[in-house]
């Protein structure tokens, strides 16, 4: 009779503390399922002057920039069907256009004139 | 009892909470590392705050970065794809601040890489020169336009020129127009395209930079 009830107090404390494990649990896998979700490389090489990279895809940006060697000029910019904008040229590193694309496009970036034998890389966000 | 029942609980989700930022933090590292094999950037000899004005003059309290400005540039190094492009840590000690007439401020701070970063405020990004054009061309610049070029908002051409620079055109359709310096900094807005910087040096001599045709949207 006592082994029965201390079995049952067992069983209800673990039934209490059900949510907080529930929480623990969220806790792990939430804040790198967010942070996979945000950032992505888009494009990555070497060289390559004249060459355009679009993403794959469009979706609402939050930024759009490009990691490269510093002095050479690279263009980001987002497509909106035939429209350009969040347009930038620059020659600092990361070239970046920090604003969103407010709708739905795609993330572009361009290089001009870098033959540094650096690899660049593009990068964006997704939702 | 219960008291340690809530204090298990508690120490239970400050590890989960602990444990998912880690994870969160390698992803994000992962994710910027991309697998494409890295190459050594050769550095240039030029330390750029040589060849700036505002590093002529001393630094005073009011070249304090703001905590803002401070945090962007401190995580440039920490979000580089790669070392090679990673600028260093800001030498914010060194940090100079300009502040134009239209409310534009330009943060300019060294890395310990001998870079400098420029932060422009509000609206603009952080990004990092190793001062090449600056030694080259007499003048690194960042075009910008929200909206697209000759759209409704005007196009931003901003940077920054060398000390030997005793004045800056920007060359557009509608003509030549002469950008203010200040403390080897400039900003100016254009409705139109513009096609040049164009950099008058105090030893006569004229440097210009084409500004191309943005690539096909």
């Amino acid at each position: 009779m006592s082994r029965s009830r201390s079995e049952r107090h067992s069983a209800q404390r673990a039934y209490r503390r059900l949510p907080v494990l529930v929480i623990a649990l969220l806790l792990v896998l939430v804040p790198p399922t967010v942070a996979w979700a945000g950032q992505i490389n888009y494009a990555s090489g070497t060289n390559g002057v004249g060459g355009t990279f679009p993403t794959s895809g469009e979706a609402v940006r939050s930024y759009n920039q490009v990691w490269h060697q510093s002095g050479y000029y690279w263009w980001v910019w987002y497509l909106h069907g035939s429209s350009q904008t969040g347009l930038v040229y620059d020659s600092s590193n990361p070239t970046k256009y920090p604003g969103g694309s407010s709708t739905i496009a795609y993330a572009k970036c361009s290089n001009q004139d870098d033959n540094s034998g650096v690899t660049w890389t593009c990068q964006t966000t997704t939702p | 009892m219960k008291r340690l029942i809530t204090s298990s609980s508690t120490m239970l989700l400050g590890f989960s909470a602990a444990v998912g930022a880690l994870l969160a933090a390698s992803v994000v590292a992962f994710a910027s590392t991309g697998s494409a094999g890295q190459l050594t950037a050769e550095r240039a000899s030029v330390d750029p705050t040589t060849l700036l004005d505002s590093f002529q003059r001393p630094r005073t309290e009011r070249d304090v970065l703001s905590a803002e400005v401070e945090a962007r540039l401190g995580s440039l190094s920490a979000t580089a794809p790669s070392d090679a492009l990673a600028p260093g840590d800001p030498v914010v000690a060194r940090s100079r601040r300009v502040t134009r007439d239209d409310g534009t401020t330009f943060f300019l701070t060294p890395t310990t890489r001998k870079q400098l970063c420029i932060a422009v405020v509000p609206g603009g990004s952080a990004g990092c020169t190793t001062g090449i054009g600056l030694a080259e061309d007499g003048v690194e610049f960042q075009l910008m336009d929200a909206d697209g070029l000759g759209q409704g908002q005007p196009t931003v051409v901003r940077g920054i020129v060398s000390t030997g620079a005793a004045g800056l055109k920007v060359a557009s359709a509608s003509g030549t127009h002469e950008a203010t310096l200040i403390e080897g900094t400039f900003s100016i807005s254009l409705s139109d395209v513009p096609t040049a910087a164009i950099v008058a040096m105090r030893d006569g001599s004229v440097r210009q930079v084409t500004i191309p045709t943005p690539p096909q949207p």
